[in-house]
């Protein structure tokens, strides 16, 4: 009978501690580094569907309607950044997109982060890296600003023989570029000096939305 | 990658099938750990039986465990666990009320159902007090409803509110956990004998 117990006590010991260690276990376990990531085919698909490319169009259209669910990141350097950006826009270079103090921007279902740098080569890598990790609500700027100055700020003058679709989008696209900074005629007029191309004007006097970020919390149906 | 039925792993008929097969290891665990005596389980209350507090405690300090492991594995998304929204007036009125009944009545409502299954007729009158609660509780809902909902602070976890990471509070409860193992054996040394 003592035996037993004594058998009874060490198995309960020896339980006691594999259940410590286990839990001690988790604080140094950082998880396998392939654990939560998408699949390279499931990767491929989506890069292939090209659903993630936002024309400057449409990005035109949502910054002057004020899309509450829009956030812009500027991959490029912060000298590059403060020099010119798209308004209420944030700086993240892209070496650090995966630092642990800006991935909360990305790993989140509360905003649709559109991606930008100069032309769509970063901002696509950038795209790949963020989704292979399954960060949903990511888009890239097709061709990037230098495509959005040729499209929105400096759009090309449709031919007389053009049809009225395209002088109806060229007007649109003038209309909007006034509003990223283009001297409307009668400031061009008076000789201010507030030209688009030399300092984006407007755009860094606008006043920056804080973003808060929360958690990623998707609804779930379940429970007694 | 779990939760298999959100991620359409397995179809949603499933649910009952999964329930029933888990109910019956369950119940079947319960009745294994002599959950169908009402002396036994008050005697958590009481001090001379612990036994609830042994597994209970070493039941969910395994699931915590085991579901960050699974986790960091990848074989469950973790965002997609459902957590029970906390209405902090219902809880607490509630766990008033399930506490008193607890030890008056000497089960719980999973426990009550075990002892029943067995031919107890204390289980029984606990069910059909059980139900009486639930009727009472639907007849009165209109007035209650306000303090039913009230203070609803959502699926908030440990994490939430302390600020402290998943995987500090489940070394922090399984240290704790071993240690009031610990001293509930030391504890049962002096009690007396209870018969039950």
């Amino acid at each position: 009978m003592k035996k037993r117990v004594l058998i009874t006590r060490k198995r309960y010991i020896f339980l006691g501690f594999a259940l410590v260690a286990a839990a001690v276990g988790l604080l140094f376990f950082d998880g396998l580094p392939d654990a939560n990531r998408l699949q390279a085919d499931q990767l491929l698909l989506k890069a292939m569907k090209k659903g993630h490319y936002i024309n400057s169009d449409q990005l035109a259209e949502k910054i002057i309607n004020g899309d509450p669910s829009l956030l812009l990141v500027d991959l490029r350097d912060s000298a590059q950044y403060a020099h010119y950006s798209l308004p209420n826009s944030m700086n993240i270079p892209y070496g650090k997109i995966l630092n642990k103090d800006y991935v909360g921007y990305f790993d989140q279902d509360q905003f649709k982060v559109v991606l930008y740098s100069n032309d769509h080569l970063i901002s696509e890598q950038a795209w790949l890296l963020l989704t292979s990790k399954n960060f949903s609500n990511l888009y890239v700027l097709e061709g990037g600003l230098n495509n959005f100055f040729s499209t929105i700020i400096q759009p090309k003058e449709p031919l007389a023989t053009a049809d009225r679709n395209e002088f109806e989008r060229y007007n649109t696209r003038k209309a909007a570029g006034y509003y990223f900074g283009v001297p409307m005629p009668r400031t061009v007029s008076s000789g201010t000096s507030s030209s688009v191309s030399e300092t984006g004007g407007i755009l860094k006097g606008k006043k920056r939305k804080a973003i808060t970020i929360r958690k990623k919390k998707k609804k779930k149906v379940g429970g007694c | 990658m779990g939760p298999l039925i959100p991620h359409e792993l397995l179809s949603p008929e499933w649910n009952n099938v999964i329930a029933l097969i888990i109910g019956v290891a369950f119940g079947y665990l319960m009745e294994a750990s002599g959950f169908s005596s009402s002396r036994k389980l008050a005697g958590v209350f009481y001090g001379y039986d612990f036994t609830v507090l042994r597994v209970f405690f070493t039941a969910a300090v395994v699931s915590m465990i085991g579901i960050l492991y699974l986790s960091k594995l990848g074989y469950l998304n973790f965002d997609d666990l459902y957590i029970q929204p906390t209405y902090v007036d219902s809880a607490i009125i509630g766990g008033v009320i399930m506490g008193v009944g607890f030890v008056a009545g000497g089960f719980c409502p999973g426990t009550s159902l075990c002892a029943a299954a067995i031919g107890k007729i204390d289980g029984m009158v606990f069910i059909l007090g059980l139900m009486l609660g639930v009727v009472i509780f639907s007849e009165m809902f209109p007035w209650l409803e306000g303090t039913f909902n009230a203070h609803n602070l959502g699926g908030v976890t440990l994490e939430d509110t302390l600020g402290l990471s998943n995987e500090w509070t489940t070394a922090i409860f399984a240290i704790i956990a071993v240690v009031a193992f610990y001293g509930t054996t030391i504890l049962g040394r002096y009690i007396r004998n209870v018969w039950y």
